[in-house]
């Protein structure tokens, strides 16, 4: 399978907003929401939005970190300085962020609590940074309990499940595949929406291809894929 | 790049005395007006050479480099990524792997990255996974900056003829002692040239 990077609708409407979010002016609201189940390719599209665009910082989210640890972390990211007080982290933060203003893209968002979910607000307010934070759907109930941060969201992009035709641009693009849109349906259908999971079939498929000599994928090869994802056998109680 | 040899001087010399002038570069180095012009124009628009006032100019160590674009997002992508393989960092740099493998080499070998294990690929066995040392993540905060330092047979030679010119060897013991260390520095230095030739 070729290494590339498969670049989907939702890729491209999160490109174009987090475009519009890193130019919007200092004191007008600036946050934007990329939200989805896992595997949507949430996290590699961010990843790759910040290799793409210097000016931003990338942040992956810990799992019950304190606000100082999440200021720090930023910092550290900036311009490599831990500091060791909340005030401190926020005061070089902000001064920083002046100075080179840059889009913080915070990952796994849904793990922030509500008070490092208001430090970003501050960060946000003083400099104008814009934020993206990138999560699994229950973030939305955070943001929206509190009207004070879904006021300043200004844009969402949900990362739905597969499309047809991105298993079709998968298959040509990756594999070098043709999948019939017959076949593509079905495949959706097993992958239940997940990119993690349809790149495993694709695996599979590509080496069936390989060992078929064939260059298309009908819907008779994707119903022929062995499940590999079995629920366990229930076992019997031994007769007495 | 082909160096030109005044620039290179000009260079050396600036970096062990700090500050420069050109009259003064010009008097000791015995090069032509011309080659002292070019040396300093060069040195001015590489960042090496700042002008603090009227004829006077500090040298600069630590330069930016202009960024090369697939050499940044392959740090940045590494930068990002805990734990790493060649094709991951491809993939997001927008390069190919043969590529990120040849910089590897070059990072493993100046100290920036080590190995973090195996991991199995679907189909073709297993790819290294790599990680940012110490010295990596300080270097993925500024990729494009350059620390340099002159050679040390210059470094020497420069330092030896300050010592002995000014007269401060002739004078102390213990600069005479420091002059002979800066000598055999230079002694070594030229009898490795003519051992390679």
């Amino acid at each position: 399978m070729k290494n590339t990077f498969i670049e989907t609708a939702r890729v491209m409407t999160f490109r174009e907003s987090a475009g519009v979010v890193a130019d919007t002016v200092k004191g007008q609201p600036g946050f934007m929401v990329a939200w989805g189940l896992a595997g949507r390719g949430k996290t590699i599209c961010s990843k790759e939005y910040n290799v793409r665009t210097p000016g931003s910082v990338y942040i992956r989210v810990f799992e019950d970190w304190t606000p100082r640890a999440m200021l720090a972390k930023i910092c550290n990211e900036i311009n490599g300085m831990v500091p060791g007080r909340i005030d401190r982290a926020k005061s070089v933060l902000i001064e920083e962020l002046d100075r080179h203003p840059r889009t913080i893209i915070m990952d796994e968002a849904d793990r922030l609590t509500n008070s490092n979910i208001e430090h970003l607000r501050d960060i946000h307010d003083e400099t104008g940074a814009p934020i993206i934070l990138v999560g699994e759907p229950s973030l939305y109930g955070r943001l929206t309990s509190r009207r004070r941060i879904w006021e300043r969201v200004t844009r969402v992009v949900e990362f739905g499940p597969v499309q047809t035709e991105d298993v079709m641009i998968f298959g040509r693009k990756a594999c070098d595949l043709m999948v019939l849109p017959e076949a593509a349906v079905e495949l959706v259908k097993r992958c239940q929406g997940s990119f993690r999971l349809l790149y495993h079939l694709m695996v599979d498929l590509e080496r069936q291809a390989r060992a078929n000599k064939v260059q298309e994928i009908p819907l008779d090869m994707i119903k022929a894929l062995p499940n590999r994802r079995i629920a366990p056998t229930p076992e019997k109680e031994p007769k007495r | 790049m082909i160096k030109s040899p005044a620039t290179e001087m000009v260079k050396n010399y600036a970096a062990v005395n700090g500050t420069v002038r050109m009259t003064e570069v010009r008097q000791i180095m015995g090069i032509t007006n011309e080659q002292v012009l070019y040396a300093f124009d060069n040195l001015k628009k590489q960042g090496h050479l700042r002008r603090v006032s009227h004829g006077l100019y500090q040298f600069v160590d630590t330069v930016e480099k202009p960024p090369i674009e697939v050499l940044d997002k392959i740090w940045r992508a590494m930068k990002i990524s805990g734990s790493f393989s060649a094709t991951e960092i491809a993939k997001l740099a927008d390069s190919t792997t043969s590529y990120v493998y040849k910089r590897f080499r070059a990072y493993k070998a100046d100290g920036f990255i080590r190995e973090a294990g195996l991991r199995p690929t679907f189909g073709s066995g297993t790819e290294k996974l790599w990680r940012l040392t110490k010295n990596g993540k300080e270097k993925a905060q500024n990729p494009n900056i350059e620390t340099w330092t002159p050679e040390p047979i210059n470094l020497a030679c420069l330092n030896l003829a300050r010592l002995v010119c000014s007269g401060v060897a002739a004078r102390s013991k213990e600069m005479a002692m420091e002059a002979l260390a800066q000598l055999e520095i230079v002694k070594k230095g030229l009898e490795d040239v003519i051992d390679e030739k």
